[in-house]
């Protein structure tokens, strides 16, 4: 099945997926459902903490140079060594070069979003390295070479029988439909790739500037094993990830499970602090940190700052309307739903992925959970703008609002065009409606416009006026 | 709020932050088992061991006397890499455990392995009740102040044995961690 091209496409074939619609809507549901029974818990002390969560991110966005200075120091203090990536091409640039000096035949990769955003899959496999994912969903994500639909939960849109299948081809034997089957036999498969693997890759979830440490936030184990089996560590890190300290960094932690998934605090946080030391009977012998830009600073030094304050927790994809109707590969690149129609844009190209910021009623729903209430409709909404600016609307569009501003703004104009669209909407107009109009097909598709009425206000209320004064008169 | 400091106000009561480390970690499918002395957490854990072949011990569980015991069980203690991947349990001590959150606290440093709390599918702590904490900052003070500059390589929070939803979001205990954890504790 080919991916259509536009998101208007996508979302549309996604629409029309029974089976991704029941799943959405149980996902959806079940998520929201546990991060407003984490949050009740807190009760008001949840609402302090999430303001407290905000303070801390936008604080260290406004002194980042510092604290990544202070990050790459420690990390190197404690023996591990910093690269920075510039872009997408420089970190698969420099991974790549680590792994074949290295001598890396197999890399266990624990779930990581920036790594996807590079692609370092395809990189290492062009290099004839094997990644391999870890995390059971991104694992079958692999298999069936495609992309996560989430940020935590990637397959959202499979089925168990659609698991099973991806097995039976991968194993070359019929796998059972059976969830406890399912994942012994991806346990006992990728316990023996951690266990060869020359190289373990992950994401970071925080870098604590403070000691040089990177937070690893899991519940499967894989995060665990990818970072202290391999003899090298590679973690990939965006430079917004970075918090100042330790005491910091626990309420970061307070908020990204149960914003995420509802739990107090994942089964594993893995906290690491360079390689292993001297007298460590295990560990890997090389932690490597590279620090990727990738766009960020341009973002830093603009309107969409605050986007850079995600914790990467899931909350505002779970409560948005439209991620619930069309899921995570409809918008097309690795960050879905809200924070995606920021980020995507911004990363990878607002002409290509102009529709993204439209894809919303701006409800503001992702801005009251998002645990470090990052205000996302402001900057949909200044996106937006800068597509107007930037020419990157459809003609029509442009036309269309060029006119009405132009018709708007002068009041003879004005006048006239009322008199003219009540007779020029006369075969459109239906019960008082109208449901579509020329050159707005698919505006009005789903919208109904209100009839241009036969008089305008001001023409009634000189009307009405003119009658109480009559009424008033004959009182007398 | 300047910290997140969830219970704070039962630093020191032991009896107490155990029952809700106890709380916390059952609700999240680990066990706890509560004893009055070493000899009785050895014999707790010779039961959870009883048909295991071989167990992985780790240098923080060394204290409380569990190699002795063991190999008086006839039950082999996992020398090398190669037999801690065959181990049917692993065996620690560990920092600390955090009653907010029901989590077990391990570092490396001072001859630690991880992976003794990582590659057995059963993975049994032992801790003393004077090492329970009320919460996440309290926790990672204690490792600051037990390593001051020189951190540890790794330090892992073990809140329950591993899990996935990944499929349907149906709940699988047991991943790619351990699928049990049992903590013991001793009064």
């Amino acid at each position: 099945m080919s991916i259509p091209v536009t998101f208007v496409d996508r979302a549309d074939a996604a629409i029309k997926n029974p089976q991704l619609q029941r799943t959405l809507e149980a996902a959806t549901t079940k998520y929201v459902g546990h991060r407003a029974s984490a949050f009740a818990r807190l009760g008001a002390e949840g609402e302090r903490l999430r303001d407290r969560g905000k303070e801390i991110r936008a604080n260290t966005l406004a002194h980042l140079d510092q604290y990544l200075e202070t990050l790459a120091r420690n990390v190197e203090k404690n023996g591990g060594v910093v690269h920075w990536a510039k872009d997408a091409a420089e970190a698969r640039e420099i991974i790549i070069r680590l792994a074949r000096e290295r001598n890396v035949k197999l890399v266990a990769k624990a779930k990581s979003m920036v790594g996807e955003e590079i692609e370092i899959n395809h990189a290492l496999e062009a290099a004839g390295i094997t990644p391999v994912e870890t995390d059971l969903g991104e694992y079958i994500v692999q298999l069936a070479h495609e992309r996560p639909s989430h940020i935590i939960a990637p397959i959202f849109h499979k089925s168990k029988e659609q698991v099973a299948e991806l097995f039976s081809r991968e194993f070359g034997r019929q796998v059972e439909p059976d969830i406890p089957t399912l994942v012994k036999l991806a346990r006992a498969t990728l316990r023996e790739k951690f266990l060869q693997a020359e190289m373990g890759f992950s994401g970071v979830n925080f870098a604590i500037a403070e000691t040089g440490t990177i937070a690893i936030v899991t519940n499967e184990g894989n995060g665990r094993m990818c970072t202290s089996v391999p003899r090298i560590h590679v973690a990939l890190m965006g430079l917004e990830k970075v918090v100042p300290t330790w005491d910091e960094f626990a309420v970061l932690l307070g908020l990204l499970p149960r914003s995420g998934t509802g739990q107090q605090i994942s089964v594993y946080t893995t906290m690491i602090s360079g390689p292993k030391r001297t007298n460590d009977p295990d560990g890997p012998e090389e932690f490597h940190l590279v620090i990727l830009d990738n766009g960020r600073t341009k973002l830093l030094s603009g309107e969409l700052r605050e986007a850079l304050q995600c914790i990467r927790c899931g909350a505002c994809l779970n409560i948005c309307p439209v991620y619930g109707q069309i899921g995570g590969h409809a918008y097309g690149w690795v960050y879905p739903g809200p924070i995606g129609s920021l980020l995507t844009p911004s990363y990878a190209g607002l002409r290509e992925y102009a529709d993204l910021p439209h894809a919303s009623s701006l409800c503001g729903a992702c801005r009251d959970v998002c645990p470090v209430r990052i205000d996302i409709p402001r900057m949909l909404v200044a996106l937006r703008t800068q597509e107007v600016k930037q020419g990157a609307r459809p003609f029509i569009e442009d036309a269309i609002f060029k006119l009405t501003a132009f018709v708007l703004g002068n009041s003879v104009l004005y006048s006239l065009a009322s008199k003219f669209g009540h007779f020029a909407q006369l075969p459109f107009a239906r019960r008082g409606r109208l449901p579509s109009l020329p050159l707005m097909g698919r505006w009005t598709q789903a919208r109904d416009f209100p009839i241009v009425q036969a008089k305008t206000f001001h023409e009634r209320w000189k009307d009405l006026n003119r009658e109480g004064h009559k009424e008033r008169e004959e009182k007398k | 709020m300047r910290e997140w400091q969830p219970l704070a106000e039962l630093a020191g009561n032991y009896d107490a932050l155990a029952d809700i480390f106890e709380r916390e970690l059952v609700a999240v499918n680990g066990f706890m088992h509560r004893v009055e002395s070493d000899d009785e957490a050895r014999a707790r854990m010779l039961d959870l061991v009883h048909d295991a072949k071989i167990v992985g011990v780790s240098e923080s569980a060394r204290p409380f006397g569990v190699e002795a015991a063991l190999m008086n069980a006839n039950i082999a203690l996992a020398s090398s890499r190669a037999e801690l991947e065959k181990a049917d349990a692993g065996i620690s001590g560990g920092l600390c455990a955090i009653a907010e959150t029901g989590t077990l606290v391990v570092t490396s440093g001072f001859g630690e392995a991880r992976l003794v709390s990582l590659l057995p599918p059963k993975h049994i702590a032992l801790v003393r009740a004077q090492q329970f904490v009320p919460n996440v900052m309290t926790a990672l003070r204690v490792v600051r102040e037990k390593f001051g500059d020189n951190f540890p390589a790794n330090v892992t929070f073990i809140t329950g044995p591993s899990r996935t939803a990944d499929i349907e979001l149906s709940l699988s205990i047991g991943v790619h961690g351990p699928g049990e954890l049992h903590v013991i504790m001793i009064k």
